[in-house]
């Protein structure tokens, strides 16, 4: 090698090692932060894409949440630190969704992970949180597959489809046996993601194990759909008794558009939440949605009925113009199962020693054990078995009533708030 | 399963009623490909547009769907219009990655601005006559399905007079044939191309409002249904703007009964075989004559 | 040629030392604990290796592919299948990954390559939608709910590659991209390159010559399936998570691998790995700063970047390197090499 060529790889090695020791020294003597003012929890949700809606929901939850925690005084064992959120957008993408997480953990050097809604990019997202040992706390996924991966750091707060769709089968019974063996056949209707495909078959599980006959399942793909009239006219040719919908939105007001002109009467529709309770659905659906019933996790009438609970969802609806919904209201309650859980952990460990504090966190929730009347939601409670399921979720079923327009809560019959319309009126019954 | 002839006329009438709303969209895209060599990627976003201002016609001012129309075709194809002088006609020369990066460019823009504006959120257009169904012994048909089959084909035919009978129009189709000849003609060639894309994205924008009639309306809305068109523009023949209507229809129909007799979850997986089936077999489409 | 005289040049040189930072920052990043610059520098290594292999095809072969996803998605599922169900590591399986997305490669082309221009486009965009609707229903490898890698112990980690962060998979994708670089190279400056240039500007006088275009349209697809696979392959272990949304994605595997290949300037040999290093940071960095700073405006994100798309192909439609060639800022470099 020449000298001249020499001297230009001595350069090249020259600059990459200033460079690389600028770096690092800034990196270094960055100035650190003051004592604990502050606390930052990291949420993960899809703020862009096809689901930035939803997404936009569950943000208002959190941001409510927040602010009531603070308005209260912050963290107490932490002498009124505040809790700060800081936001990664998953734009409803598993890659994206870790890569925010990681973020979120190492650069925003957040104490918990909160998200992520769709149960894809839980998984992900999950996955970084549980390799960093971090907490994380997931209000809004429903997958069963989730608390079955042997995870130590990842906790559900909310019931998954599972457990919803042998309560669906449940309330069949009820209906049966309140009303008359009116249902013996069902049919189901899904969208094609991990979510809808896993729902029709927990519900295709727990139909036959009740003596229900399954006469049809149809599946298609929310995404590209622009028509669902054949899917409609075979579950009608298969004449169920009651029709079982997992759906999005706008296939959810698609779906009930085509039941209608297509005179498609079966006696009960039980809709699986996401479309069916979205606020665009329930704006948009008009009176075609009357006496559909969902599975919801949450609802409205429930605060009505408790004083505590209605200031609460008077001031968020005095400040978001929308009233709590399932979604809003389960990411609402996540931030105050965590922050719970923080308050616990502050006894123990600091959160200047950010390792110990997240294990802290951890093993507070490990071991939380809330009272029904610590959350706003209807369950009795949130404790978690060692999957980190809450155990103690569970769902409602609610019907849209033609008196205002609104789901009610109808089951289980200790939470009813209004006596429930079965059989469905065929269409023809409604007039227009 | 059994399937009766009364199971495959309905999907056939199904197929047939949103297929024509397929076509509107696939037409437009024909015309601006045919007369300027362009696929332009945000026709379906020039839709959207189309059933978004309707939307907000009906909620802010009370207009009926069928009376704001005319609106929303002229509204998006003044966009057009801007959009050919600003983007379009700078890369009409350009290679075909060009081209093609700038209209996608401007569907992100489109899709994307309107997301940011309007919110994510799904939305529907309701009428007095929403609900109203047309009902026969074997099938019924929503009035605003019919109701949109029956512009859809109005808005065809006058498009197709207006091409084959008119001054302008058929310098818009010499034009199309052939760029330079036209131009010795005396045709002013950047007026044309201007007319012909402001038509071709306002025609889809018809096609949006008479769809969101019917069917739910979001700002992500257009992806789908500009994917559809493109099939429905190479099935009916390249630049055939009767060709894209037919096939359009076709399209439709095979989705439905493909959705009857093999499995809804793949038709359409059957749609897009068909497509790349179709296009080996004839390559210049069904109706493979230019304009 | 050697070293020592690629160093001689000005350009020779600044490359040197650009090649030299990028083998140092993955660690720099890993020190700092920044995983953010880390999992970007990952992206555009990634797309740099999507977008050079769908340029063999598209760019040097005219062959304009938006389903490059096809072979992406198919990469990825191998490594992932070969991983779980099979027990092997995705040393091999990334490999295996691009194998089979080659033979998926050969198999598409018999059909697609009977197409030209704007039809071959639009049919590789209903091929891989095809792709991507068959893989939802599809039980043995998921369906819609994706595979997922469970986590394995510290003492594993090397056989399974799995680590946390970007920063190992930096190392991965560079060996992999140094791979590429070197195939490619040779490909482009063998008769096949030649040939595939011959193709794309006249496909019949390259056929009254002689040159029979479906044999050498055949290798680009099978080089360029090869290579994007690989790269589906390095995505499966460093997200250790595979389903049919987003490997099969239209709009963030297919067009964007276009995007940066047209961006960094499709007639060019480094230009499409440019144009990733110019993408993706771009796209990661607006969605980051607007979705904090204007959390209202969803999607206003994407609309930066349409104005930033825009801007580019009009100012510079032959992309970033084809502009500096044209300027004689650089020479082409299959002169110089």
């Amino acid at each position: 090698m020449k000298r001249a060529a020499l001297s230009k790889v001595a350069a090249v090695a020259l600059i990459v090692v200033i460079v690389v020791v600028a770096v690092v020294a800034w990196l270094a003597l960055r100035p650190k932060g003051p004592a604990v003012k502050e606390v930052k929890i990291g949420v993960v949700l899809p703020l862009s894409g096809k689901l930035a809606e939803t997404g936009a929901d569950l943000k208002r939850g959190i941001e409510f949440a927040v602010e009531e925690i603070n308005a209260a005084g912050g963290i107490k064992n932490l002498g009124g630190a505040e809790i700060r959120v800081v936001y990664g957008d998953s734009a409803g993408k598993p890659e994206t969704g870790a890569a925010e997480a990681e973020r979120l953990i190492t650069e925003e050097k957040v104490v918990a992970l909160l998200g992520a809604y769709q149960s894809a990019v839980t998984k992900t997202v999950s996955e970084v949180a549980e390799r960093y040992k971090v907490p994380m706390l997931n209000p809004d996924s429903t997958s069963p597959a989730l608390t079955e991966r042997g995870y130590k750091w990842f906790f559900r707060t909310t019931p998954h489809d599972e457990t919803f769709a042998a309560q669906h089968v449940e309330f069949l019974d009820y209906l049966n046996k309140k009303y008359g063996n009116l249902i013996k056949k069902v049919a189901i209707i899904h969208e094609d993601t991990e979510w809808g495909a896993k729902t029709a078959e927990a519900w295709q599980k727990h139909l036959k194990a009740h003596g229900y006959e399954v006469v049809k399942v149809v599946s298609y793909h929310a995404a590209t759909v622009t028509s669902l009239d054949s899917e409609i006219e075979t579950i009608k040719a298969a004449n169920p008794d009651a029709l079982f919908a997992a759906s999005y939105v706008s296939d959810a007001i698609l779906l009930v558009q085509t039941c209608k002109h297509k005179d498609f009467n079966p006696k009960l529709i039980l809709a699986q939440d996401a479309g069916f309770i979205n606020p665009s659905y329930v704006k948009e659906v008009g009176k075609d949605g009357f006496y559909i019933f969902s599975r919801e996790v949450f609802n409205w009438d429930l605060l009505e009925k408790i004083p505590r609970l209605k200031a609460i969802n008077d001031r968020y609806k005095a400040k978001y113009g929308v009233d709590l919904n399932g979604n809003s209201a389960r990411d609402y309650t996540g931030v105050w199962v965590l922050y719970y859980a923080i308050e616990e952990a502050a006894k123990k460990a600091s959160p200047e020693n950010l390792e110990e504090f997240r294990k802290a966190i951890r093993d507070a929730l490990a071991a939380i054990d809330l009272p029904a009347d610590k959350i706003i939601m209807p369950w009795a409670g949130v404790k978690f078995d060692s999957k980190g399921q809450n155990i103690k979720g569970r769902g409602i079923i609610v019907q849209m009533r033609p008196e205002d327009g609104k789901y009610h809560t109808v089951y289980p019959p200790e939470l009813a708030t209004v006596e429930l319309t079965f059989p469905m009126p065929t269409w023809a019954e409604r007039g227009g | 399963m059994l399937v009766s002839l009364a199971d495959v006329a309905r999907a056939i009438v199904s197929g047939v009623l949103i297929g024509s709303v397929y076509s509107l969209i696939a037409m437009g895209l024909a015309l601006i490909w045919g007369v300027m060599d362009i696929i332009n990627f945000a026709q379906g976003d020039f839709m959207m547009l189309g059933a978004f201002t309707t939307y907000w016609l009906l909620e802010l001012a009370g207009l009926d769907p069928l009376l704001s129309l005319p609106v929303s075709f002229a509204l998006v194809f003044a966009l057009g219009v801007l959009t050919q002088r600003v983007v379009i006609e700078r890369i009409l020369q350009a290679p075909m990655v060009s081209q093609i990066s700038a209209t996608f460019a401007v569907l992100m823009m489109i899709r994307y601005g309107a997301e940011a504006a309007f919110g994510p959120f799904t939305r529907r257009v309701v009428t007095s006559y929403t609900g109203t169904v047309l009902r026969f012994s074997w099938t019924t048909i929503p009035l605003t399905r019919a109701i949109a089959f029956s512009i859809s084909l109005v808005v065809a035919a006058l498009l197709y007079l207006f091409l084959t009978r008119t001054y302008v129009g058929l310098a818009i189709r010499a034009t199309s044939q052939n760029r330079m000849a036209a131009s010795l003609m005396g045709i002013d060639i950047r007026r044309m191309y201007m007319l012909a894309f402001g038509i071709g994205v306002g025609v889809s924008a018809v096609g949006g409002t008479l769809l969101s009639t019917f069917f739910p309306i979001y700002p992500e809305m257009g992806g789908f249904f500009c994917l559809i068109a493109f099939i429905i523009v190479v099935f009916g023949g390249f630049g055939s703007i009767f060709g894209a209507y037919i096939s359009g229809i076709i399209i439709g129909v095979t989705e439905a009964v493909s959705a009857l007799f093999i499995s809804p979850t793949l038709k359409d997986v059957v749609a897009f075989l068909l497509f790349i089936i179709i296009i080996l077999v004839k390559p210049r489409g069904l109706f493979g004559a230019r304009m | 040629m050697s070293l020592t005289s690629l160093l001689k040049t000005p350009l020779g040189f600044l490359s040197a030392a650009a090649v030299a930072l990028l083998a140092a920052a993955p660690a720099v990043f890993k020190a700092a604990d920044l995983p953010f610059p880390a999992n970007t520098l990952l992206l555009c290594l990634m797309y740099g290796i999507l977008a050079m292999a769908w340029n063999l095809l598209s760019g040097y072969g005219g062959q304009l592919s938006f389903g490059h996803a096809i072979f992406f998605g198919v990469g990825a599922y191998t490594t992932m299948v070969l991983m779980l169900y099979y027990d092997i590591t995705p040393w091999i399986g990334i490999v295996a990954g691009g194998a089979v997305a080659a033979l998926v490669g050969a198999g598409l082309g018999v059909p697609l390559f009977r197409l030209r221009s704007h039809w071959f486009a639009l049919a590789t965009i209903a091929a891989a939608e095809i792709f991507r609707l068959s893989f939802i229903p599809w039980k043995w490898i998921g369906g819609s709910a994706g595979l997922q890698a469970p986590i394995v112990p510290r003492e594993k980690a090397l056989y399974y590659l799995q680590y946390a962060g970007s920063y190992v998979y930096c190392y991965v994708a560079m060996l992999f991209l140094a791979a590429e670089l070197v195939v490619l190279h040779r490909v482009v400056n063998s008769r096949v390159g030649y040939y595939l240039q011959a193709i794309r500007e006249d496909e019949d006088a390259a056929m009254a010559m002689g040159i029979n275009p479906f044999k050498y349209k055949m290798i680009a697809m099978v080089v360029s399936g090869f290579f994007t696979g690989v790269g589906g392959g390095i995505y499966a272990v460093r997200f250790r998570f595979v389903d049919p949304f987003a490997v099969f994605d239209l709009i963030t595997i297919s067009v964007y691998i276009v995007v940066a290949g047209i961006l960094g300037g499709m007639y060019t040999f480094i230009g499409p790995l440019v144009g990733a290093f110019v993408f993706m940071p771009i796209t990661e960095y607006v969605r980051v700063y607007v979705v904090s700073r204007f959390p209202r405006y969803y999607g206003l994100h994407v609309f930066v970047l349409g104005v930033v798309l825009l801007v580019i192909a009009l100012s510079v439609p032959e992309g970033i390197v084809g502009w500096l060639e044209e300027k004689g800022y650089v020479r082409k470099l299959k002169e110089r090499w």
